[in-house]
Parts: C-alpha cells; structure tokens; sequence
C-alpha cells in the first residue's frame, strides 16, 4: 500500500485502507500487508487514533531502504498515489501485480490500471451567485455563473479522493462498507486537551469553536479574515485558535485578543506547542464548529465528528465533496480559478479569498445549527 | 434602374441567459437508479431554496410510473412527469429550462434534450452522445472500455457540473402518510400486522430473467432466517410477477404473498422500512433498503458488483465468484445453464442474512 503525501487524501482514503485490512486480516495474512507513506502521518494508523490497523506494519516513504525491503517482498502493490515516479518505484522493484491510476503515463509500469473520469465541454456551473459572468467578461452579458476556468489537459475530472480509493479497492473484488472516515482520538489524548483547553481559560461545559487560523506565509490558502472572524464569534463563543507545524508565528498575531473580558467567550491560542494529529482530533471531537480553509485539518476534523466550515480559495470543492452531512462549504469564483497553485501568481493577488468576508463565514457557522 | 427595396434586417439575437435558470434533472428509468440519485435531487432541491444559487427552478422529469418512487416529501413540488401521449422532446421544450442534468445515459436521452433547445445539457459521455452535450464527464475506462464504478458515485460527479455538491451518497426517501396506511393496509390483508416482524421478499426483477434466483432457494432461506426467530415472510414484487411470488410463497409456510394485492412503488418503501430484512435479486427495493438502513441481502447474477458497491453498510451483496462467463450484463442466460443463480446456494443467503442481522 502506498499512501499519497498530502494529510488530506491520507484521511480521505481511511475507509478504503480500513476495508483492505479488514479482508487481508479476515485471509490470515494481516502481518502480510505493508503500508508506505509519510512518516508524519503513519501516525494516523498506528493504534492512537483507534484505527483498525492492527497487526499491519508501517514504513516511513522516507526509509529508503525499509520500503525496498517491502517492495522485494511484495506480491501487489497498491497505489493510492498519483506519481509518475510511485509506479516506476514499484515496477523497478519488480512487484509482480501493480494497481493504480492511468494516468501521466503511469499505465506503462501498471498491470491493473483504471483511467480517470475525464471532464469535457464547457465550464461547470458553479453554485454561487457571488460574481456574475457578465462582471468578469465586461460585456454586459448575464450568464449563468461558472468555474473561471477549465482543468489542464487532458482535464481528468475532479472527484472526491476517498470515493476514487473506494472504487480501486473495490475494482480488486474487496468491498468497501463504511464510507465515512473515522478517527478517533484515545482517552489519555484527548484528557490531555482538555486540561490544556481548560488551564487556557476554555469552560468545557460550554460551546467552543475552533479555528484554523495558521498558514504559511505566501500561502495561497491563506486568508487574511481570520482576525476579524475570531472577533466576530468571541460575541457569541468561545474562540480556540489553532495552526500546524510552522504556522506559529501567524498564530501569535491572534495572542492580543485573549482575556479580553469585554467579550462574552474566551480565546485561546494554541501556538506553544502547535497540536499533534491526534490532538486535534480530539480537540475537533469536542468542540462545536471547526472552521478551516480547504486543507488537510479540514478532513481530521471531519472524521472526528465535527462540524465543519470550509473556506474555499484557490482549490476546486469538487475534489473533497464527500461526506458534506455537517459541512458548510463558502467559495468566491474567479476567473484565475481553480488554479490549485500554492502561491498565487495572480495579478489581484488572492482574489479568491478575499472575496470571503467574516459575515459570510458568520452566517455558515450559524447554518449548521449552533 | 430601381434599387431593390431591402427587407429591414433584424440584428442577430444575442443568446444570453438570465441570471438564476431554471434545472431540469432527467430521473434515470431504474428504479434502484432513481434511488441511488436522491441525493442529487435533494442537493438541486436545496439548491433552488438558497438565494446563492443560481437555480430559481427545478424540473425532475421523469416517466410517470415511476414518480411514486420520489413522492411524499419536498420533492413533489418538483415533480415533472411526462404525460403520456406527449413525447418527451415535446415536454423538454415546453419547460423552457435553461439546463438540463441527465441521469440517464442513453443516447436519445440526450438527443431529446438537444431537440428541445435546451443550452446547457450536462451528463455522462456514454452511448456515443458526448457531442450533444455541453458538458460532460467520460467514465474511467481500461484498454478504452468503461470500468465499472458505484453508479451512485458517477451520479454525484455528474451533478457536479451543474454546480450541485450532494452532503452524502445516502439515499433519501420519503413516505406520505397514504401510502404509509396502503401499506399497512396491505399487511393486514395477509394476515400480518404492521407491528410484527416480518421479513420481506422480493424475487423478481425488471431487468430479465438472468437477474431471477429460483423461487424454491429463496423459499428455503426465508424459512432458514424466519423459522428460528419466529418471524413471518411476506413475499411481492411488481406488475407481471405473480406468479413467481406465489411459487415462493407456496414453497416457504412462513411466507404469505401479495400477489392478489394492489401493490405499488409507494407502499413498497413502507414495507421495506418496517421489515426486519429484505430478501432480494439484484434490483430496485434494494436500494430502498438502503435509504432506510434497512438489513438486506441481495442476490446477484449478472450483473458487475461494483456499479452497486455503495451503501453497503447494512446490505450483503452473495453471489457466485469465479464464473468466467459473469458478469455478462445480458437479460437471459446466453449458455442457458444460468449458473450465475443455480449454484448460488440458499446457506450462503441465510449465512450473509445472519450476519447483517448481527450488525443492525
């Protein structure tokens, strides 16, 4: 099994690399299976988050040796990666049954192979009524709104991750039952955040909502509302504030507004240490309303049973529409988007995310019923 | 000499739309299709609600049987059944829709919805009708044929193209309270009350003949599942299968048939609802199942499991592996032996019965 390397489709895939286990393990041969994928991630499969995972053995991408050994030994490899580089790894090793996508020339190393959906024709119709077409093309000419524009060639569709690791596994007679990802924090971590949460102020007898305020300087995911919003909500809950490895220096800007007493709600900031997965996973089981741009926290909390508002910039919601029960998705459609880039190299820069305003982000939270 | 005397030219009209359109969505023609795409309804549905949209009306156009299957809930103000004798290029053109969604993948579907006008007409690039759509997906294929994916998976992407995200995969279905006291009304006719346990059957389907178990297997499971509970079995299907349902029930003495009853798509998800399992081929109540989380085992034949490998978390699909000639899509056994259901066996049923019961 290769996992992808982003943490987004390494939880998205959970149900179908639950499913694979589950039938290996049912054959006898669970110490038989492998998993390959990042080292920070594996974590999310090695027992804290009580995964089902057990017995299966777990190699860091980055132990070069390690996944050679597992490669040597393996009879099928598994792709859930969409690299050129993942299926010459495997062919070179000389794995005799190779499974994965078609796709950049991937077939020539494959011996079970699925090409992807592919998208034709014009622009999709985008469910906003935030821009219309006529403002973007200065011709006066009322349309109905669409995507700004289209993928590359040869444009292979955007689908949900996890429903395209679903159909792989199942394309190997192994069927898939539970769609829904789950994670779930253990008792001692999420203890240990509950300590935290209440020693920072946090009455955990009362809503809180937490927000992923972190991104990377020049981000293109980043949104720059974030203050405004925690300003706008700490009227009516408390505020946690949380962000990745890295993203500290971004999460003290928010440190002016704690113990503000003329608010109704407490903020908390959780920038000394940032937390680990399973923190926040636990951290996202207990609160209310996790309230994310459209990156990987996003889908740990989802499978930890939060509510989710999700902000959408320069990415297309059509890749991550699957279990949207208690999501409330907010995008602004331009004409530069979606471009998937990780910087913006637009001349309005981020315009996508600047189209977002804290009202808008407001009015979603309230529309999941807090 | 005269000038000709020139006719005033009209300038050409431009072709623009107004903004907020109005959505047909074109129902599949299956029963089990149509469930599997609820979701999708309920997302347009929503979708015409919230003033962000840019839909302000929603057609579900569909064959006239078959709306009960949709009606009893927010979507009845939706529903656009195409009136018989009227052709339905003749329907699509009277909407005067700005798009329209095709669930369907037949090639004249798209035909007519090209013949109607209709300027955005978005669905799948099958049959060979990709270039009379405007937009469209292509399935992902192997060696250029189409691999089979859970229809209710490409119904979701499909609807991404008109800007519809559905929340789930989940099936949605509603009841009216008619056909809720029908149903009821039907198990009493039998001998069977509403509150009793009963499984339900359903031997029959639409789709051929190669999709039929034979009615002495499932005679012998529903006694092998219904026996030691104490449970009763109540045995329907639709028009023109009586006498199937009668040969199962005639075969199991815990099983009473609806075959002398009124029945109808409507009442039937009640039945389905109330039911502690049903027992079915590979056809349409199944998926009714699957809106409500009913327990189910479907048996299948022909057909690919994987088109229906979604909603599986209270259904157990049995068939038989290894058969080279299966899956081969066909409606009749094409060698005649039918192996695909005569040598499934009933204890392979009541065993995968045991275990969703064990699971509800």
């Amino acid at each position: 099994m290769r996992m992808p390397k982003w943490l987004g489709d390494c939880v998205m895939a959970e149900p179908a690399l639950a499913a694979l286990s589950d039938w290996w393990r049912s054959k006898g041969f669970i110490e038989r299976m492998t998993v390959v994928g990042p080292a920070h991630f594996l974590g999310l499969w090695d027992g804290r988050f009580g995964s089902p995972l057990t017995g299966v053995n777990f190699v860091p991408s980055s132990d070069k040796v390690g996944v050679q050994s597992a490669l040597r030994r393996a009879e099928v490899a598994l792709l859930f990666t969409g690299s050129f580089r993942s299926a010459f790894e495997v062919w070179r090793a000389g794995v005799p049954r190779r499974v994965g996508w078609n796709r950049d020339l991937r077939g020539l190393f494959l011996t079970d192979t699925m090409k992807p959906m592919l998208e034709r024709g014009g622009a999709p119709i985008v469910n906003t009524q935030a821009i219309p077409m006529s403002s973007w093309l200065g011709d006066g000419k009322e349309t109905l709104p669409r995507l700004g524009r289209l993928g590359r060639f040869p444009r292979y569709a955007p689908r949900p991750y996890g429903s395209t690791t679903i159909e792989l596994v199942t394309s190997l007679g192994i069927p898939v039952r539970r769609t829904n990802p789950r994670l779930q924090a253990s008792a001692e971590v999420t203890l240990k955040v509950h300590e935290r949460l209440q020693a920072g102020g946090i009455d955990l007898k009362y809503p809180y909502i937490v927000l992923n305020a972190g991104s990377r300087p020049g981000s293109a995911k980043g949104w720059r509302g974030w203050a405004e919003l925690a300003d706008v909500l700490q009227g009516r809950w408390q505020i946690v504030i949380v962000g990745g490895p890295g993203e500290e220096e971004a999460l003290r800007e928010f440190q002016s507004g704690q113990g503000d007493l003329g608010k109704v709600g407490a903020r908390l900031v959780l920038d000394d240490p940032v937390l680990d997965l399973a923190e926040l996973a636990a951290l996202c089981a207990s609160g209310n309303v996790f309230v994310t741009a459209d990156a990987g926290a996003r889908h740990i909390a989802t499978a930890a049973g939060a509510k989710t508002v999700v902000l959408f910039g320069p990415t297309d919601p059509r890749h991550t529409a699957d279990q949207l029960e208690h999501t409330k998705s907010l995008a602004h459609p331009v004409p530069c988007g979606p471009c998937h880039l990780e910087s913006c190299d637009a001349k309005e820069k981020r315009a996508c995310f600047e189209g977002l305003s804290a009202a808008q982000v407001t009015e979603r939270v309230g529309q999941l019923g807090v | 000499m005269s000038s000709p005397v020139k006719s005033p030219v009209k300038p050409p009209k431009e072709k623009t739309q107004a903004l907020g359109g109005h959505l047909i969505v074109r129902a599949p023609n299956w029963v089990g299709d149509i469930v599997m795409a609820t979701p999708v309804f309920e997302a347009a549905r929503q979708s015409v609600v919230n003033t962000d949209s840019p839909w302000t009306k929603l057609s579900i156009v569909i064959r006239p049987h078959l709306a009960a299957v949709l009606e009893g809930g927010g979507l009845d103000v939706h529903l656009a059944p195409i009136p018989k004798g009227t052709s339905e290029r003749d329907f699509l053109a009277s909407l005067e829709a700005d798009a329209t969604l095709l669930l369907t993948t037949s090639f004249g579907a798209a035909l007519r919805a090209f013949r109607a006008a209709i300027p955005i007409r978005a669905g799948a690039s099958l049959s060979g009708r990709g270039m009379l759509l405007t937009h469209r997906l292509v399935p992902p294929a192997r060696d250029g044929r189409r691999v089979p994916i859970p229809t209710a998976h490409l119904l979701r992407d499909l609807a991404g193209l008109v800007g519809l995200l559905p929340e789930s995969i989940h099936p949605l279905l509603d009841i009216s309270d008619q056909a809720e006291l029908r149903a009821h009304e039907l198990l009493r006719s039998v001998g069977v009350s509403p509150s009793e346990p009963y499984v339900l059957c359903c031997p029959g389907a639409a789709f051929g003949a190669a999709k039929l178990w034979p009615p002495p297997r499932f005679a012998e499971a529903l006694e092998a599942i219904c026996k030691p509970r104490g449970w009763r079995a109540v045995v329907t299907g639709g028009p023109g299968e009586e006498r199937l349902m009668d040969a199962v029930a005639a075969a199991s003495p815990c099983a009473v048939s609806l075959s002398a009853e009124p029945r109808d798509l409507a009442s039937l998800k009640e039945l389905v609802r109330g039911s502690k399992l049903l027992l079915v081929g590979d056809s349409g109540p199944r998926w009714y199942a699957a809106a409500y989380d009913t327990p189910c085992v479907s048996v299948m034949g022909p057909n690919f499991p994987e088109l229906t490998a979604s909603s599986l978390e209270h259904c157990e699909v049995v068939r038989v592996e290894g058969l080279d000639c299966s899956p081969c899509l066909q409606r009749h056994c094409p060698l005649d032996h039918h192996a695909c259901m005569v040598e499934l066996s009933s204890a392979s049923v009541v065993d995968a019965a045991d275990r969703v019961l064990s699971n509800a």
